[in-house]
């Protein structure tokens, strides 16, 4: 049972920097949510902490150990990308059951069992190819191996793109079956927020290579909140605090503020406080106003 | 018992390996078979048996080059993203090329031996030296064109196809010249070999090198 850790990551494609400065622990027993918008660097953040990637600059360790070349740290992580139809040399021919007979080698916890039940309730054709696989089937093969492999650490990338509500709610509870009965750690990284959100123990926003926000869900949610009103009621009950989006409509103003330990509203404005979902108070922190 | 990781993926290439080796002897075998129905009634055992060298030559270059170059393009990126180290991945590369190679030379070797010494073109001797240079040089190729495919995507891989199939031309036509003229024209023969057959192996050694420097930095995108 261990942590993983990096420490002051970064990672550039010629001058793009694609993350900077990242800190970050993962730690045991958890599920995590890894919440960013398009080109954030989620998957470069994930690949680096599997080593899978090799980062420009920083560490990543794992139970202390470096994990880039180190076979003992590695065989405690799994990171399921997403499958790609397409390969370098055009459609991507590669059977299913190919697949799955690398990751049964190559895990060394590969559960065959728990792997031929999955294959079994997703209703997969392993004799299929990649290229002809639905986006959802693809995700349900990226679920198979990360549930499949036993891995202490297992980093799923968009694992429900394409899945209908249906596939989602059996990946949610097989994620929290398997973390209630092994204790191991899961990151997710998704951009469908809402209904994850309760699966999700802790949320790492990321922005532009950068992480802005790690927190327990809960405790995150308790002190975001949505205040509206008439604009110069808004603006005087939140004069001393910071907010993160506004929305003006005619006179009427709504804005998203996450309140700091021992922080309040100033009391006798008349406004209307509400709950902020965490897909809302992702869009305020990371939108493109909060951008400006 | 639990394998440790290099074991792991030794396991995967043996697999691999054998695979390819298995699908190459049944092509060469297919090969042959189909010469020996458009013979129609010139067929003859000896017109059979003596076909049987230059096919599984071309046919093992043929199958080197396309599934050496598929190793290191998709092979070693799953591997990699299953967790596997880059000194195992390049490890299981050179182990599947070689067990590819032996598998192919043992072909060579079990023909030349039982097959009549007439109805062959060289000894047997002559014929593995021929084999295990052409092999390791087809080998080498792909590798090459692995990593110029991974670098330049689908355009390497055009001019791949056309340079495989100019060179699995030029291979068996000399081959078939080979059989006519006696085996690499003795130059600095030394007890039965010549310097000219450690070609193949030198390149192989080379390229297997600059291979392991481009896997240490490769880049995982399946």
């Amino acid at each position: 049972m261990g942590q993983l850790v990096c420490e002051n990551l970064t990672k550039q494609y010629g001058k793009k920097q694609v993350l900077d400065g990242i800190d970050l622990t993962i730690e045991q027993g958890k599920i995590y949510g890894l919440i960013g918008r398009n080109g954030a660097g989620k998957t470069t953040l994930l690949s680096i902490l599997t080593a899978q990637n090799p980062a420009t600059g920083g560490t990543v360790t794992y139970d202390g150990m470096p994990v880039w070349e180190n076979r003992e740290a590695l065989d405690h992580l799994c990171f399921s990308r997403e499958l790609n139809t397409l390969s370098v040399l055009g459609p991507n021919t590669i059977k299913v059951k190919e697949y799955l007979r690398m990751a049964r080698t190559y895990y060394p916890n590969w559960d065959v069992g728990m792997e031929k039940r999955l294959v079994e309730q997703f209703g997969l054709d392993v004799k299929k190819k990649i290229s002809k696989m639905s986006k959802g089937m693809l995700s349900m093969v990226t679920i198979i191996v990360a549930l499949a492999s036993k891995a202490q650490i297992t980093i799923l990338d968009e694992p429900v793109a394409g899945l209908d509500v249906v596939a989602r709610e059996d990946f949610y509870r097989l994620i929290l079956e398997e973390h209630e009965a092994t204790g191991r750690t899961f990151v997710i990284s998704t951009h469908i927020i809402e209904e994850a959100a309760n699966v999700f123990g802790e949320v790492i926003f990321l922005k532009d290579g950068k992480i802005i926000l790690k927190e327990d869900t809960q405790a995150l949610l308790e002190r975001a909140v949505h205040v509206s009103g008439l604009a110069e009621e808004v603006d005087s009950a939140c004069a001393h605090l910071t907010v993160h989006h506004t929305e003006m409509i005619g006179r009427s103003k709504g804005v998203t503020v996450l309140l700091e330990e021992g922080q309040s509203l100033a009391d006798g404005y008349d406004v209307t406080v509400q709950p902020v979902s965490l897909q809302n108070l992702f869009v305020a922190l990371c939108g493109r106003e909060a951008s400006e | 018992m639990k394998m440790n990781g290099l074991t792991r993926s030794l396991r995967y290439a043996g697999f691999r390996a054998g695979r390819v080796l298995g699908t190459a002897i049944l092509m060469s075998f297919g090969f042959v078979l189909y010469f020996t129905l458009i013979a129609g009634e010139a067929f003859s055992m000896q017109n059979l048996v003596s076909r049987l060298p230059e096919t599984v030559l071309f046919i093992g270059a043929l199958m080197f080059m396309i599934y050496g170059m598929l190793d290191l393009v998709t092979y070693t990126q799953l591997t990699l993203s299953y967790g596997s180290t880059r000194k195992d991945a390049m490890i299981s590369v050179i182990y599947m090329d070689l067990l590819q190679i032996v598998g192919m030379l043992f072909v060579v070797y079990l023909i030349f031996t039982f097959a009549p010494a007439a109805w062959m073109p060289m000894g047997t001797l002559e014929a593995c030296a021929l084999a295990q240079n052409i092999f390791f040089i087809a080998s080498s190729i792909a590798m090459i064109n692995g990593m110029l495919i991974y670098r330049f995507g689908k355009i390497a891989y055009y001019i791949f196809t056309f340079l495989a199939a100019v060179i699995s031309g030029a291979v068996a036509g000399f081959t078939t010249f080979m059989g006519k003229m006696s085996v690499l024209g003795n130059v600095f023969r030394i007890g039965g070999l010549s310097m000219s057959d450690l070609i193949g192996v030198v390149l192989f050694v080379t390229v297997s090198v600059i291979c392991w420097l481009f896997i240490r930095k490769i880049e995982v995108r399946v």
